[in-house]
């Protein structure tokens, strides 16, 4: 693949959007967009597309892409329309200026997918999720959470989570004791910094300047 | 009819068997009858602890195929009346003995017997599955080690997920100094993470690798505090309230000898 050839689920608060960088052939795209839904096993299982931004497909290619996305990966298709990503984001309330600035906050007043789980999420357990996740519990080092949207936890954070699987970097995550061993939002990696005690106050870590923050939100 | 309870851990090497020794011979002592089974097919060790390594002539594998009654292949602990035991298998694996079959040796144990205790062995594996397989209730053993910690937190999560919910943790040589130091997981690290019931904490103890070695368990020796924490921890299993003494002590003890020590500065 050449390098300027990009394919991609974006998600967004109203579902995934596909986005496509330097391709021209509708062949191609049809590939790629298999390529990548085998690869994610059963991540986007359920999810919906709503939009798709650098290609206009014509009709004709709208209905064998819904037909291959829907029938043979069990997604369901809203929209092949093209969005573009300023047209995505304009949606959104605007952000008023004040302190704190939490741009992902917004999302809380969007109604979105959310699983509740309740109870200690234990090493070994794994949970994903296309929208947010919200534990009524502890995430024990060991636990793996990935969501397509925000994470909060109502207890300690103490494994890994992913939020805004595989490329939303609106998403946050937030506890009431923050001490992942690992933390993931959108495409960036971090580890906190190693503090000698864990905090006090719940917090919350999202992304600013392309870099994860984490700060209070009480 | 009896309970069957299994005793696990995850991780190896944590005092898994020498628990089940001692619980059993614990649980004979108040006069109940107890048999315990080494579930760790392959890698034996409960006979050797036991000190009846010797009079093995059936084991585990030989019951669950039909091959000798169990009555047959129980070995009696002569020194406890009540106790008995049925060995694993030395020459086979973990695969030589099935779920369905667990269940239905333990089934049968429980109705003459008043606590089937299983002895698990390391790991998630087969071996885990059939050991928990006839289990009513589980007694989950860790020591205050971030990696011991780890591994019951996951058994504690395959347990739930095996419906046997509310497992009992046992917290295995613990160091009051050492704790007090900061330099050893205290008691609230642990509940913090695995959040469960605490059945009993046992404090590191010479005497224990001393009777492990004579095949002797330690919970007859009186004047040993592993012995009294263990004998402690077989009354709460039978359901008796009893304070966590053993901590109390040393803490006191360990306060006199600090107060002498800054009095005297």
């Amino acid at each position: 693949m050449v390098a300027n050839k990009k394919l991609d689920f974006k998600g967004t608060k109203d579902g995934f959007v596909i986005y496509v960088v330097g391709y021209g052939l509708f062949e191609d795209i049809v590939e790629q967009i298999k390529m990548k839904l085998d690869n994610a096993d059963s991540f986007f299982k359920s999810a919906e597309i709503v939009g798709v931004d650098g290609f206009n497909f014509n009709i004709r290619e709208k209905k064998i892409l819904k037909h291959v996305i829907e029938k043979q990966y069990g997604l369901s298709v809203v929209s092949l329309e093209t969005v573009s990503k300023t047209a995505v984001s304009s949606t959104m309330e605007p952000v008023k200026p004040r302190r704190p600035v939490v741009p992902a906050a917004r999302k809380l007043s969007k109604n979105e997918d959310t699983k509740f789980i309740k109870g200690t999420i234990r090493s070994g357990r794994r949970e994903e999720h296309s929208g947010n996740i919200v534990v009524l519990g502890d995430v024990n080092p060991g636990a793996e959470l990935i969501a397509g949207g925000n994470i909060v936890v109502m207890g300690s954070l103490r494994g890994v989570a992913h939020a805004g699987y595989p490329k939303n970097s609106e998403a946050f995550v937030a506890s009431f004791v923050f001490n992942p061993v690992q933390l993931r939002i959108g495409e960036i990696i971090t580890r906190p910094p190693e503090e000698e005690d864990t905090p006090e106050n719940p917090e919350i870590a999202y992304i600013k300047n392309g870099m994860i923050v984490i700060e209070p939100y009480l | 009819m009896g309970e069957v309870i299994v005793i696990t851990s995850g991780k190896g090497g944590v005092g898994k068997t020498t628990t089940t020794a001692n619980l059993g011979a614990g649980l004979a002592l108040e006069g109940k009858k107890v048999v315990v089974i080494d579930a760790d097919i392959g890698l034996r060790n409960l006979d050797v602890v036991l000190g009846l390594e010797n009079r093995i002539v059936y084991d585990i594998v030989d019951v669950v195929s039909k091959q000798c009654e169990p009555k047959k292949a129980l070995i009696k602990d002569r020194r406890f009346d009540g106790l008995f035991l049925l060995p694993a298998a030395q020459t086979r694996d973990k695969d030589a003995v099935s779920e369905a079959q667990m269940v239905e040796l333990c089934t049968t144990l429980k109705e003459e017997y008043d606590f089937v205790l299983v002895d698990c062995p390391a790991g998630i594996e087969q071996g885990f599955k059939n050991a928990i397989a006839g289990a009513d209730r589980a007694i989950v053993v860790t020591t205050p080690e971030i990696s011991a910690v780890r591994d019951a937190d996951r058994i504690i999560g395959l347990l739930e997920a095996n419906d046997l919910s509310d497992p009992e943790l046992i917290v295995n040589r613990i160091r009051i100094d050492m704790v007090k130091r900061g330099d050893m997981m205290s008691m609230d690290d642990m509940t913090d993470i695995l959040n469960i019931d605490i059945i009993g904490i046992v404090p590191d103890d010479e005497q224990i690798v001393i009777s492990t070695n004579r095949g002797e368990p330690a919970v007859r020796v009186e004047e040993s505090m592993s012995g009294k924490a263990y004998r402690n921890i077989t009354k709460r299993v039978i359901g008796e309230t009893i304070p966590f003494l053993e901590l109390d002590i040393q803490e006191g003890f360990m306060n006199k000898v600090m107060k002498m020590f800054s009095f005297k500065r």
